[in-house]
């Protein structure tokens, strides 16, 4: 009977522990800030260095905001978590942008956070190809996204391949093509240059890229800060609060990349610090446009990357390019 | 004279038992080191041993900081499980009635892959820690409820002839007779279930979360850390190991008669 | 005094009914010891039950003391050929198992049981698990149960049917004395003739089903009887009897 309430007495002691573990780990908040919570695009990467750096030097918190950065498995779904507010901002693609709002989903991009397309096809160096016609033929893998197709279907074709992604085998690697170029299964992959390249470097790999903008993509904004319409209408300080502290945190991570990458390592240690270290030096020069403001979004840009996806067939119904997207908020900031 | 040779007798089974596997499972290690070595494998498609052993020690922090967060999630949710499987045994078992409407919809409730319905429930419940031990508990309450049952249907008859005889009420028949026979059936439940719930706990983390030891693997896989993500696989299964013996050894304090008896037999072949 | 007047049962079964018990009459003096033989399959283990309170006659009556409201559910002692003993709990848990139910407190039913731990020849193993027990210790542990209970009216389903020859008839003479000793009116139902003539003072002979009271024997050996009395004239002449009621038919 002893060793029975001994066991009792444990469970119950475990139970109370997991207990308080797990409603502490929710008490964690202050009550004055305002809560908010960012999706990001990915699992955590040198791209999202601007926004810890404006977590942890309290430039949300001189904002008023408590922001929450979590990184969802599938990107897919960030637009939809935007559009019902269950994340008031989220990091996205142009092209997804698009495609949502051709679907009626109210979401709208308040900041670019790359001013050009990343998108690239990219080869192993040993492996002789020098353009994007040599590909002919040969194993062009991909990660099952629509929007890769016609991508390096304008990119083959305008090299000469006549069949575009028809005249090369193109095949779905899922989401770590990288894997598959190394091992060989692919002749080629599609992938953001600022990023697979340096990790092949890492394990001892040269390669080489054909930037989609260098072969007849019109320039997109790959990376944007999206939120709701009803935020825009409703909430319109909030979300100039945001970008202000976001701007912050980048300009400081764009003028010292390694401290701002040191920063992000401490909620994320799982950061791999030297990869994450070339990363930013490729990518920091992404987020500032031409006129120096951070954000800054051309108007014939997305025009004309609208109708590029238009005429290729994607988007289901018409969208107004205007109605999707904004410099409201950055331009107070300048 | 007698009495040497009585002495001489070497103790076999008890030292080869353990000294065997050992064996080999060091055997297997050396192959896969001399493998990688001789074999020019690069390190991020199978890094050896002692990559991984290196690993382990330089990232003690970083693995210990996920392993928590998956333990925390292993255990609520298990505790879950276990607390609703059990209960689910009673009520089913209790009523004819409740059990042709309950037992179908139990039954069909594991043929839902786990994977489809994990990216919905983050959906409804969020990223955090809720989320994870709901599938957890989804994954290994199964085990437990079922074996359970059988357990709690393992009623010997004449058994409740001999309770009846000597005047034992319905509920003293539930709790003195049925409760004790279903238990060893119970721990059978939990020693799967608790496996299972690593494997929930992996799951939930894979698909959204933003910590634990799966998800420390899916961070490390595209930046090809594969030393990583053997260590954390490693830490992983010595959890469910520790898990599992834990398990045990609770199912041996709890049924002391079942493992003594099971000890007497063996001795005696 | 115990009285079966009229007992009869039968069961539903997929070919039909099933006719077990037919109107199956004896007694038992207070006090007395009473054994019923029959072939296997003749229904004893239902009569057990029906005078136990596990189960109900169609129709039929069952005195005890005079009154047919005995409440004889967890009141009539009820031994089976398997002890059934728990085998998570101790020996003396086991024991204690019967006061237990009645709200006994353990600490004081284990301290009743102690006190015939001795005579019950389970000095030492009180706190083992039964598993160690041989066959003869786990029936008397079994006995120990019922007789806590004070149940004066004890039914022993073939008790000693699993056991072998010789611990057989240590615990026959065990059960005697013990008989001897509490005054308990017992019914014992086998298939041993010899066991029945050395232990009872009337036996009963049940016809195959449905069971029909077909004789009754009195045996006037005198007591105490040892295995002695075996090889006595009397007893060969009642061991014939019997005999030759149960082999007709």
């Amino acid at each position: 009977m002893n060793k029975k309430s001994l066991i009792i007495g444990i469970i119950i002691l475990a139970l109370v522990i997991s207990g308080v573990a797990f409603f502490s780990s929710k008490n964690q908040r202050t009550d004055e800030l305002t809560k908010i919570s960012v999706a990001l695009d990915w699992l955590p990467y040198a791209m999202h260095s601007g926004l810890f750096v404006a977590k942890e030097r309290g430039y949300f918190a001189d904002e008023g905001l408590d922001v929450g950065i979590h990184a969802p498995a599938d990107p897919a779904t960030i637009l939809q978590t935007v559009a019902q507010g269950r994340d008031h901002f989220g990091l996205n693609y142009q092209p997804d942008l698009l495609l949502a709002r051709s679907e009626g989903v109210p979401v709208v991009s308040v900041a670019a956070l790359t001013q050009h397309a990343l998108a690239a096809l990219m080869v192993l160096e040993e492996s002789g190809i020098e353009r994007p016609r040599d590909l002919a033929g040969k194993r062009v893998g991909h990660g099952g996204i629509p929007l890769e197709r016609l991508l390096y279907n304008t990119v083959l074709k305008n090299d000469g391949i006549e069949g575009g992604v028809g005249g090369v085998q193109f095949i779905d690697v899922g989401y770590d093509a990288l894997v598959a170029l190394l091992s060989g299964q692919a002749d080629a992959i599609s992938s953001y240059y600022t990023n697979q390249p340096v990790i092949a470097k890492q394990q001892g790999y040269n390669s080489k890229v054909f930037k989609v903008t260098d072969y007849g993509v019109p320039d997109y904004y790959d990376l944007v800060i999206v939120t709701n319409e009803s935020m825009i209408r409703d909430n319109p300080a909030l979300v100039e609060r945001f970008l202000r502290a976001v701007a912050k945190g980048y300009e400081e991570a764009a003028k010292n990349p390694q401290e701002a990458i040191r920063l992000m390592a401490r909620s994320n240690p799982e950061l791999d610090i030297e990869v994450a270290n070339e990363e930013i030096l490729l990518e920091a020069p992404l987020w500032f446009a031409d006129n120096g403001v951070f954000g800054w979004q051309e108007e014939s840009r997305w025009i004309s990357f609208t109708e590029w996806m238009n005429s290729g067939g994607l988007l289901s119904n018409p969208v107004d390019a205007r109605q999707a997207f904004t410099n409201s908020f950055v331009e107070s900031l300048r | 004279m007698k009495n040497n040779q009585q002495q001489f007798k070497f103790p076999q089974v008890r030292t080869y038992s353990w000294v065997i596997p050992v064996i080999i499972l060091f055997g297997l290690i050396a192959l896969w080191e001399i493998w990688v070595y001789f074999g020019n494998i690069p390190k991020w498609q199978l890094p050896a041993p002692s990559a991984i052993a290196q690993e382990l020690v330089a990232s003690w922090e970083l693995l210990s900081h996920h392993a928590y967060i998956t333990l925390q999630e292993i255990i609520i949710g298990f505790f879950v499980a276990l607390v609703s499987g059990v209960f689910l045994a009673g009520a089913l078992v209790s009523s004819k009635i409740l059990e042709r409407a309950i037992l179908p919809i139990l039954i069909s409730s594991q043929t839902i892959p786990i994977i489809a319905i994990a990216p919905l429930l983050l959906i409804w419940v969020g990223y955090g820690l809720a989320s994870k031990v709901i599938i957890v508990a989804l994954i290994s309450f199964y085990p437990i409820a079922v074996n359970t049952i059988d357990g709690l249907k393992a009623i010997n008859t004449d058994m409740i002839v001999m309770m009846k005889s000597l005047g034992a009420s319905r509920w003293q028949i539930f709790s003195k007779l049925q409760v004790p026979t279903s238990l060893p059936y119970m721990f059978s439940g939990i020693k799967v279930g608790i496996s299972l719930s690593v494997i929930g706990a992996v799951i939930g983390e894979w698909v959204g979360s933003s910590g634990g030891l799966g998800y420390l693997i899916k961070f490390s896989q595209p930046l090809f850390l594969t030393s990583r993500v053997f260590a954390a696989i490693f830490v992983l299964s010595v959890m469910g190991v520790v898990l599992f013996a834990l398990a045990g050894w609770v199912e041996h304090l709890m049924l002391p008669w079942y493992y003594q008896e099971k000890r007497a037999k063996s001795i005696n072949q | 005094m115990v009285e079966i007047n009229g007992l009869t049962k039968s069961f539903p079964t997929k070919e039909g009914t099933r006719n077990v018990l037919d109107n199956v009459s004896f007694r038992a003096n207070t006090g007395g010891f009473v054994s019923v033989i029959g072939p296997s399959g003749c229904g004893k283990s239902t009569l057990l039950h029906i005078i136990a309170g596990i189960d109900k006659a169609d129709s039929g009556e069952i005195k005890i003391n005079d009154t047919t409201n005995f409440p004889r559910l967890g009141h009539v002692g009820y031994m089976q050929q398997k002890d059934l003993l728990l085998p998570w709990r101790t020996v003396l848990d086991n024991i204690i198992l019967g006061l237990e139910l009645r709200g006994v407190a353990r600490s004081e039913a284990r301290q009743k049981a102690l006190e015939h731990i001795e005579t019950f020849g389970l000095k030492g193993f009180e706190n083992q698990y039964p598993f160690v027990l041989s066959g003869g210790m786990r029936q008397r542990a079994s006995f120990l149960r019922s007789v806590l209970l004070h149940q004066e009216v004890m039914l022993l389903d073939e008790p000693f049917g699993a056991l072998d020859a010789l611990t057989r008839h240590q615990m026959q003479e065990w059960l005697v004395n013990l008989w001897r000793k509490l005054g308990n009116t017992i019914i014992l139902v086998t298939h041993d003739t010899d066991e029945a003539l050395l232990l009872s003072d009337k036996i009963y002979v049940l016809s195959a089903r449905p069971a029909k009271i077909v004789m009754s024997l009195d045996v006037d050996l005198p007591r105490p009887r040892t295995h002695a009395t075996v090889t006595e004239p009397k007893f060969a002449k009642l061991k014939a009897k019997l005999l030759a009621q149960l082999h007709e038919k």
